[in-house]
């Protein structure tokens, strides 16, 4: 009676058996960009290989669409695509050639070279394997906080941390600033330099035309720009941006009375970059 | 002129690690964005919590529709709470391993306790939802190192006072683990991440696909979520 029903277990008794001996696969992945665990592809395909292949059932997946479409430009002026796959997946038995459809499931992979398809076949393989068996993550919460906070400030330890007061004017509610910070003159001169504009000669008389204020006679264009308030500096990269969507326009018109640049005023306005 | 370097805050870095490209928005654009609803009772409750500590003995009616449930749980559980408030609303400046770093917290109270008194350190937040315990860890660092270089003495404890918005308002309070050297290391190598991050102008869109782009006040002209979304059907 016993090995009649052995003989004759189905592929649906056999994936739910694996359910069932699975247990919880933990997070060991950590996004550190954004703070967060995360159950990594090669934590569930190493829980549940062991177990698929005990049970002699494989599974078949098939890429049955891809789409790959311009996500946005990283600062590092790279375009980066966004991938989107569709994968369908079939159980098959060894011992029977039953099958049994899986899921089908999307997948996204965000890459700016060669590499979006592979993620997003990741991320879909992984979450087809999570959902269709129910994978829990089983962390706890608690103790992975003490750990975490362990290893955060283990990580972290360089010497003792120096604190001392403060003293920059212009400083605002939640980290605003009257007064241009270095990031905004950083962003000023990264984006003259995307629209062309690499000396002196032609990124003044641009900035300018949009603050409708110039340097003091012999001022540096750094000093010039850091003595700007924080308002005028977001206006003026909120206009060099705009700028760039119509570059060839607005280039042409704001460099109209420009005289020339000189060899000396390119090397310091490379400068400020 | 000298450099100006960006002075960072607990909101500023915490836009920047939900995603650097809001935190551009909001810090190198000037991009303002909506406020939302919570902010804006946030700050009301601020306000009214705020005149409230600084006259205490004074019963201030509320006449803001908007947050008189709000602040009737502030006067009923909270403000009877306080014993001598020494710092309210305080603003401070520090430099974190050279890396300028500002806040206002908003009180730092002082109590009897059998070995003479004790200093804690106070903050009030109106939530949606019962919080997750340990959420403003990073903040309520900066906040104890300000209220200790203001006061020029250790801060004692730290607790958070939350107003949770259902449709019965509720107090619920969080006492902190203590702050040990270990947050302060914790908090500086953070603060240092994000300067590092920020003066290589590293402002991709990191939140995209996460819940941030949902309550982003920039999502309107964000245009890596806007390409997102036209690509996802998010």
């Amino acid at each position: 009676m016993t090995e009649k029903a052995t003989e004759k277990i189905g592929l649906v008794t056999k994936l739910s058996t694996i359910m069932g001996e699975l247990g919880s696969v933990k997070k060991e992945g950590f996004n550190k960009a954004q703070g967060y665990k995360f159950v990594r592809e090669s934590d569930v395909v190493a829980a549940l290989v062991p177990l698929l292949a005990k049970h002699h059932i494989i599974l078949h997946t098939s890429v049955t669409s891809h789409d790959m479409r311009p996500l946005y430009t990283t600062s590092s002026g790279s375009q980066m695509w966004l991938t989107t796959i569709t994968v369908d997946g079939t159980w098959i038995d060894g011992d029977t050639g039953e099958t049994l459809p899986a899921s089908t499931f999307v997948g996204y992979g965000a890459d700016t070279g060669d590499k979006g398809v592979y993620k997003a076949m990741t991320g879909a393989e992984k979450y087809m394997l999570m959902k269709g068996f129910l994978i829990s993550t089983g962390d706890d919460p608690e103790a992975d906080e003490k750990v975490d906070k362990a290893a955060a400030a283990a990580g972290a330890a360089k010497g003792p941390v120096k604190v001392t007061r403060g003293t920059q004017a212009g400083v605002q509610r939640g980290g605003k600033s009257d007064l241009a910070t270095t990031a905004q003159v950083s962003e000023i001169a990264r984006q003259s330099a995307a629209l062309g504009l690499t000396s002196v000669e032609e990124i003044i008389p641009v900035i300018v035309k949009i603050i409708g204020s110039e340097p003091a006679e012999g001022q540096e264009i750094r000093e010039w720009l850091g003595g700007l308030t924080s308002e005028q500096a977001s206006g003026i990269i909120t206009s060099l941006a705009g700028m760039a969507a119509f570059s060839d326009v607005a280039v042409d018109v704001a460099v109209d009375d420009v005289d020339g640049g000189s060899q000396d005023g390119e090397s310091e306005a490379l400068a400020i970059v | 002129m000298s450099e100006r370097p960006v002075v960072f805050s607990a909101s500023s870095v915490n836009s920047y690690l939900t995603c650097r490209l809001a935190w551009y928005f909001t810090y190198v654009a000037g991009e303002t964005g909506l406020q939302s609803e919570p902010q804006r009772v946030g700050i009301k409750l601020h306000d009214y919590a705020e005149r409230s500590l600084k006259n205490l003995g004074t019963v201030f009616v509320c006449d803001d529709i908007e947050i008189m449930p709000l602040a009737g749980v502030w006067n009923r559980d909270i403000l009877p709470t306080y014993r001598w408030p020494l710092l309210i609303e305080a603003s401070f400046q520090l430099e974190i391993n050279d890396i300028p770093y500002s806040g206002i917290l908003d009180a730092v109270d002082e109590q009897d306790v059998p070995w003479g008194s004790a200093l804690i350190l106070r903050d009030l937040k109106s939530t949606g939802s019962r919080p997750q315990a340990g959420k403003y860890r990073f903040a309520m660092t900066g906040y104890k190192l300000g209220a200790e270089d203001l006061l020029g003495r250790k801060i004692d404890a730290a607790q958070l006072d939350y107003i949770v918005r259902t449709k019965h308002p509720y107090y619920w309070p969080e006492a902190l683990d203590p702050i040990t050297d270990d947050d302060v290391a914790v908090f500086a190598n953070t603060l240092e991440g994000v300067g590092n991050g920020v003066a290589r102008s590293d402002f991709e869109p990191t939140g995209l696909g996460t819940w941030a782009c949902k309550a982003c006040s920039h999502a309107a002209i964000c245009g890596p979520y806007t390409r997102f979304k036209e690509v996802t059907d998010d």
